[in-house]
């Protein structure tokens, strides 16, 4: 336990050093925000926006109002809740403006470059890509408010907390909206193909 | 419980949430009701299947791309401007004490501030040559803080490389001819903008504006 919160602490400290030295024009204190969120925001924007395209050019504007913000950090989150309120804040504007919240569920879009996973085999990421197209495309029937709960919590790994400091709901609001959301895409995926069991690779 | 499990009960009985009393009821009801043994059958494997998702990984010319935008961006704040936008954003206090502390801080900073200009003036000063004087007899002179000695006909400010000096050449007073600019002076010159520079006197009395126009060009 004790290490746990020595662990946070060191971590508070380190945002606020590293938003420190971005505050005095040291460049490559960005250049670590992005190496240590980058992947977190475009895998964000990609699975609320169903657009690997699309996701870049979110990725790359929620990351210029971060360096245009980040000296405004105070250490009242972690930084990775801050940048996490900043990029779906981004796309929650940017896409709800530009009606592409999700686009048609008739021709997704290919899902973009993965992170290749090396103990699998050929055949396990095949059948991992055919249930990821479905639960993408399952998921983007989901409402937006429950979506933005499962993508947080079951694809992002934030915890309940987390959750609700990004949102800025309670707690209560989190389980709730996460359970329906999940519930949903259960009841969308039992009308088509049912996804593989638990247990399986 | 003689009601189906709600989707939020199902739901933190998968991700372990449900403890004590809460938990036992789920589970006594999933042993006694096929409907909500099946929902969590299925909940189960969403559940499961999301977490198989493989992470998404940026384009590698993502991080290309925003480091050019990031270089054309304004640099971050710098600490005046954050002085400035904390003074705009604090609501002015209209009491007697914030007014004369406002005043007396200008009042201090304009002190400091004049004193520093004046400094400047007297470093940038050009050296005033008098051959007339330096021929009557070789002497170190002092003017307010600075001292000059003579040298080959003109006066030269001690410690200061003449190289970079204006020199004038002036005969009982008045400015004969500039033989030497400064060098920050030539480029001013050739675009044919006059220089005015504040001369001292060497003998203490008033000083002197002198204007140097360019040279007019050659018909």
């Amino acid at each position: 336990m004790e290490a746990a919160e020595s662990t946070a602490a060191a971590l508070a400290q380190s945002d606020l050093d590293l938003v420190e030295r971005h505050r005095y024009g040291d460049p490559a204190a960005f250049e670590e925000v992005y190496r240590r969120y980058g992947e977190m925001v475009y895998s964000l924007c990609h699975r609320l926006s169903g657009d690997p395209d699309l996701a870049a050019d979110l990725t790359q504007e929620a990351f210029l109002r971060i360096f245009r913000h980040v000296g405004k950090f105070r250490g009242g989150s972690s930084l990775k809740t801050w940048v996490y309120r900043v990029a779906l804040n981004h796309c929650r504007s940017r896409l709800a403006r530009r009606r592409l919240f999700w686009r048609s569920l008739a021709e997704p879009d290919e899902p973009g470059p993965e992170a290749v996973d090396p103990g699998r085999s050929p055949e396990d990421r095949a059948i991992a890509h055919d249930e990821g197209r479905r639960l993408t495309r399952a998921l983007a029937a989901v409402p937006v408010a429950y979506r933005e709960a499962v993508v947080l919590f079951d694809l992002q790994g934030l915890s309940y907390e987390e959750i609700a400091r990004v949102l800025g709901v309670r707690l209560g609001t989190v389980r709730s909206r996460l359970a329906r959301g999940r519930e949903r895409l259960r009841q969308i995926l039992e009308e088509g193909e049912p996804l593989a069991p638990e247990s399986s690779p | 419980m003689s009601r189906h499990a709600t989707a939020e009960q199902l739901s933190s009985y998968v991700d372990g949430e449900l403890v004590g009393p809460r938990l036992r009821l789920v589970e006594t009801h999933l042993v006694e009701c096929q409907d909500c043994r099946r929902r969590l059958d299925g909940l189960q494997r969403v559940v499961a299947g999301l977490h198989r998702l493989e992470p998404l990984a940026p384009p590698p010319v993502l991080g290309q791309d925003l480091a050019r935008r990031v270089r054309l961006e304004p640099k971050p704040r710098d600490l005046l401007e954050r002085l400035e936008e904390h003074l705009r954003s604090t609501p002015l206090q209209s009491t007697v004490g914030f007014t004369f502390a406002l005043v007396f801080a200008l009042a201090v900073i304009l002190y400091l501030f004049s004193g520093w200009v004046e400094r400047q003036v007297l470093l940038h000063q050009p050296v005033l040559v008098a051959p007339s004087e330096v021929g009557a007899g070789a002497a170190v002179r002092r003017v307010g803080p600075r001292s000059f000695h003579a040298e080959d006909g003109r006066w030269l400010e001690v410690g200061v490389d003449p190289r970079g000096a204006a020199v004038v050449a002036v005969d009982d007073g008045v400015v004969r001819q500039l033989l030497v600019f400064e060098p920050e002076l030539e480029p001013l010159l050739d675009e044919g903008v006059p220089v005015v520079l504040a001369m001292e006197d060497p003998a203490g009395g008033p000083g002197r504006v002198l204007e140097i126009l360019p040279t007019p060009p050659e018909p």
